[in-house]
């Protein structure tokens, strides 16, 4: 490096400034919107239906304590919790050696199989899974709605692993196979521990989705297993809307699942530089 | 899972079938796995996909060829393709919603890749506080689009949101947003859009953060500027890890529910209404299955016909 | 690659075969051992002691207020009972299912009958109630049915059969601002559709963000509105079975009400349904809104709204050819593949009885019964603007069978009204695509 001169400072320097005035105008749309829903689930009914939109007002927690009060919301956090974890441990176990064999032995019409479920809207499924199910005596149940979520985050854990494990040199696993390893010990001593921020990934992405999904609760879930999606339009029935429960429910909803993401995002970019991918 | 025995005998797996030596149950499976990896290892998931959708799929089929109000108490009446041919020729709404599909669809997920890859580029570096404003813009993606859409309703409300406060007080005139039927497809997208680029970012920023140095020093030492090296370096190879995810995100564009089931329901008039919707709408509130049954086979065909295009696109492997 | 299809076929047939097992029982006629309806003995609550059965509903103020009700029930009868409440989107999606699919998990279930009642009876869903209430075995001598209207039960009547029992009763009904309209110089609610849109005129404000006049103009939402307009313009929605609003008067009806939306309403009507203009009402935007008198629960709490005591309740008003009032409502219903009659019956017994209905209309939710009056904390205009409108009242959807569709088909000329399009087009299409409807329809 030369030494530095005071026009290449400038320039650095409106560089810089450049930089972060893009962040923002980025940064605006996407927090503005949940700045308004945090704000809104803090007013009190009044401030709500005040004739004009109120910038400054006088926080309440009366609007959470409304939701857990008038909704089951721990049991409903706990439902969506156990048919995510559930059925995301489901989809790897399933997906993750699908996909490595998908993507070394190039198989897509194999990968299309699996993605159909995720290709076919989820209105076909409404009515005769529900017919399956009740006939088992299984609705209301854990098992059915986590059945029933293994078919979204199955495709998505799959689909994205494959593009990870396409990505794989096969240097390495050449080297593994040298080393007389077999198939299954390459998978799971080799390939596992390299593609983990992948896999952290694709997890955490596959239980976002679950705990954010709502079609199969209504129709599969009963008053035991309700998952947390339905508990937002609990403030919304004839003749009476509480925008202010409404954005409660909505945020507290969010909060479990911004702390995976908050978690996600450094795990994935970790885990990915700190790899033997990077070669 | 299995014995040690298969390194025991220092004989390489791929010669497994000519080794005479320890012929034990471990040894025989782990060599039988190696001769069919690709059998072993998809098997279960896809015999579970199979599975679990055999019922829906010839449900679906046979409810397309009846006419049927009632449920199960009642026999469902058999018509053949009438419901087909009457979805093809005689509903104007069917061509209407899978227009929109096709239109909001290119679209919104056309703005996505473009933002989403230029905010993977942008946070891409570190720098203060990168961390933290990542996962500000992973919040849309994450939050509950049922939650999302209702907060965006009551944003685009005409008397009571923030959004028109804001343009009175910048002296613009107010906007019927969501009930502007030239605006209410076009801010569907956007709030898609607003959703989903953050998919793109996070996966496209994955790939980013994997690449290796040294393509990007050599382009360097050749003298290639910031934009020359993005557009020829950067780009071509994360493009397989943002195909992926494009391609992901096509299907699911394709039937966007959540979310316009909140903020419109297809209106005002039909002017929102996709295919999905509509499917919805057919099954649920008409309560006419077996012609909801033929549009889900044509929109199942539309998604499975788009996305092998789309797939067919994505170029092989550069060595 | 041949051994997944061939697997994958034999799993689809073994599937497809069990669920044909399945679902062919899941169809099967009930072969009771006892038909509940011909129980014998004497009245009594206990008769059912021990048993539990399961209840569907959709959210709603009479929900709301029966639910911490039920324990009485459950105390009297020893019947446990399952409420399962839902949003009313997601409550109406989830009965479909199971109803379609022939599920013996539901006993009682809220249903709206002019929306689906057609529908439902045609499938056979509604278990004849008439059987039960005439057995006195199993009805309270109490129960005094007489004090349910003739008419109101006709409306719950599908082929000689009554199918339900009415829960709660709505008229459709004018909320107007006291403050405002006496601001404006007029003394009272418009009796004449010509009063209203002067009154409406002279309260717009689009300064101050107040309009004088609101109603929906959501598509299928609005329709129930529509119906009062239509009624007093002398139009109506059908003539022997035939779409009948293109008439003059229908068209003219159709054309009033958008205009008036469009003149003097708020802007972005055509995507509000009773959720934005409650909002809009609530925050002092409004000087006149026309929605159905289950509003007025949120209006009259001051807690809701902070100008309660402001708010005025009155009558449609009359229009050129006649002063008809429409009403809307919920009933109360038994599954017919409900495997526990007995019990069910004496939980839609409770529901609709004398005391329950008094408990309700106490708070100001009007059930199906006459002799019931309202409590005392509910506003005597209000009061006096139900009873009124409620004795001439006429149902506010057309009575065929695909009720949805045909809501869209005309909400579709209503949204047309609003955005000052050509109507009487709009109308020739609606109409033929009604009768086509209508004409596809089973029986």
């Amino acid at each position: 490096m030369t030494t530095a001169s005071p026009r290449r400072n400038t320039r650095k320097a409106l560089r810089g400034f450049g930089f972060y005035t893009l962040l923002a105008i980025v940064l605006v749309p996407f927090a503005f919107v949940f700045w308004y829903m945090i704000t809104t689930s803090l007013k009190s009914p009044q401030d709500l239906t005040a004739s004009k939109f109120q910038w400054f007002f006088t926080p309440t927690f009366d609007n959470y304590t409304q939701v857990f009060q008038q909704t089951d919301f721990a049991q409903f956090a706990m439902n969506s919790l156990f048919v995510g974890l559930g059925s995301v441990a489901i989809a790897l176990i399933l997906g993750l050696p699908a996909a490595y064999a998908i993507a070394r032995y190039q198989a897509p019409k194999l990968a299309l199989i699996i993605l159909s479920s995720r290709i076919t809207p989820g209105v076909t499924f409404l009515i005769p899974l529900f017919i399956i199910f009740s006939s088992l005596g299984w609705v209301d149940t854990y098992r059915a709605l986590i059945i029933a979520h293994l078919l979204i985050t199955l495709p998505m854990v799959t689909w994205l692993m494959i593009g990870f494990f396409e990505e794989l040199p096969q240097e390495i696993i050449d080297s593994a196979r040298v080393d007389g390893a077999s198939a299954i010990r390459t998978f799971l001593q080799v390939i596992l521990p390299i593609t983990r921020g992948g896999i952290a990934a694709a997890a955490i992405l596959a239980f976002i989705f679950s705990w954010n999904h709502f079609m199969f609760s209504v129709v599969l879930a009963g008053r035991t297993t309700r998952t947390l999606p339905v508990a937002v339009f609990e403030f919304m029935s004839y003749g009476q809307i509480n925008w202010g429960a409404i954005c409660a429910a909505a945020t507290v909803m969010t909060i479990p699942v911004v702390v995976m993401g908050l978690f996600a995002q450094r795990n994935i970019v970790q885990g990915l530089a700190g790899g033997a991918v990077k070669g | 899972m299995h014995t040690r025995s298969t390194t025991a005998p220092a004989a390489r797996s791929s010669a497994a079938g000519a080794t005479p030596t320890t012929r034990s149950l471990g040894y025989r499976l782990s060599a039988f796995v190696d001769r069919h990896v690709l059998a072993v290892f998809t098997t279960p998931a896809v015999a579970f996909i199979l599975l679990t959708m055999a019922f829906p799929v010839v449900f679906t089929i046979y409810l397309s060829l009846t006419h049927w109000v009632g449920g199960l108490t009642r026999a469902p009446e058999f018509v053949g393709l009438e419901n087909f041919i009457r979805l093809l020729t005689d509903d104007p709404r069917f061509w209407g919603a899978t227009f929109r599909t096709l239109a909001l669809t290119a679209g919104a997920v056309a703005a996505q890749t473009v933002i989403g890859v230029a905010i993977a580029v942008l946070l891409h570096r570190h720098f203060v506080l990168s961390g933290l404003i990542r996962s500000v813009i992973l919040l849309p993606m994450i939050a509950t689009p049922v939650a999302v859409a209702l907060v965006w309703r009551l944003m685009f409300h005409p008397q009571l949101g923030v959004l028109n406060d804001i343009l009175t007080r910048m002296g613009l005139p107010p906007s019927d947003w969501l009930a502007d039927p030239q605006l209410a497809l076009f801010l569907v997208g956007l709030v898609d859009t607003w959703e989903w680029a953050p998919l793109i970012a996070l996966i496209t920023l994955a790939g980013l953060t994997a690449l290796p140095e040294d393509p990007f020093e050599a382009a360097q030492l050749d003298g290639a500027n910031g934009w020359q090296r993005f557009w020829h370096v950067t780009l071509p190879m994360v493009r397989p890890i943002v195909v992926v995810a494009v391609v992901f995100r096509l299907i699911e564009a394709l039937k966007t529910f959540d979310l316009i089931l909140v903020m419109t329901n297809g209106g005002p008039g039909f002017e929102t209404e996709t295919l999905n919707i509509y499917v919805y709408n057919i099954a649920f509130q008409y309560q006419q299955l077996g012609y909801a049954a033929a549009l889900l086979i044509v929109f199942f065909l539309l998604v499975l016909l788009i996305s092998s295009s789309v797939l067919r696109l994505r170029r092989p492997k550069d060595s | 690659m041949i051994s997944y299809k061939s697997r994958a076929i034999k799993s689809a047939v073994a599937i497809v075969a069990t669920a044909a097992l399945l679902t062919g029982c899941s169809g099967a006629p009930q072969s009771a051992a006892e038909d509940p309806a011909e129980a014998t003995g004497a009245f009594d609550w206990k008769r059912y002691d021990g048993e539990s059965i399961r209840f569907v509903a959709g959210l709603q103020p009479w929900q709301a207020a029966v639910e911490p009700l039920i324990p009485e029930f459950e105390e009297l009868t020893g019947i446990t009972v399952e409420t399962e409440a839902l949003p009313e989107d997601q409550f109406r999606q989830r009965l479909q299912v199971e109803l379609t699919s022939g599920s013996s998990d539901i006993d009682v279930f809220m249903s709206s009958v002019q929306q689906d009642g057609a529908r439902f009876a045609s499938a056979g869903w509604y278990e004849d109630l008439t059987p039960y209430i005439e057995n006195s075995s199993l009805t309270s001598p109490d129960y005094n049915f007489d004090d349910f209207s003739e008419s109101v039960l006709e409306g719950h009547t599908f082929d000689d059969t009554l199918s339900a029992l009415p829960i709660q009763l709505e008229v459709q009904m004018l909320f107007y601002r006291k403050d405002l309209l006496e601001a404006a110089g007029f003394d009272g609610p418009p009796q004449t559709l010509d009063e209203l849109e002067e009154i409406a005129k002279a309260t717009t404000n689009p300064a101050e963000n107040i309009y004088g006049w609101a109603a929906r103009g959501k598509r299928a939402a609005a329709v129930t509105q529509l119906t009062s307009f239509l009624l007093n313009h002398g139009a109506e929605y059908m003539k022997d079975g035939e779409a009948a609003f293109d008439s003059p008067e229908g068209v003219e009806a159709i054309e009033q009400y958008g205009q008036l939306i469009r003149d003097y309403g708020p802007s972005g009507s055509t995507n509000n349904g009773w959720e934005e203009l409650l909002a809009l009402f609530q925050s002092g935007g409004l000087a006149q809104w026309a929605d159905n008198s289950g509003q007025a629960a949120a209006l009259r709490d001051p807690a809701q709204t902070s100008f309660a005591d402001q708010v005025g309740y009155a009558a449609m008003p009359a229009g050129p050819e006649g002063d008809a009032q429409t009403f809307f409502g919920w009933a109360a219903a038994m599954s017919s593949s409900s495997e526990k009659k007995g019990p069910a019956w004496l939980f839609l017994q409770w529901l609709t009885s004398p005391e329950t209905v008094q408990a309700l209309q106490e708070i100001g939710i009007p059930g199906g019964r006459q002799s019931i009056e309202f409590g005392e904390d509910v506003p005597a205009e209000f009061v006096e603007a139900f009873q009124t409108a409620l004795s001439t009242a006429q149902p506010q959807l057309p009575q065929v069978q695909s009720v949805p569709e045909v809501r869209d088909v005309i909400g579709d000329t209503i949204v047309a009204s609003i955005q000052g399009d050509d109507v009487a087009k709009a109308v020739e299409t609606a109409v033929s695509e009604f009768d086509r409807i209508v004409s596809t329809e089973s029986r």
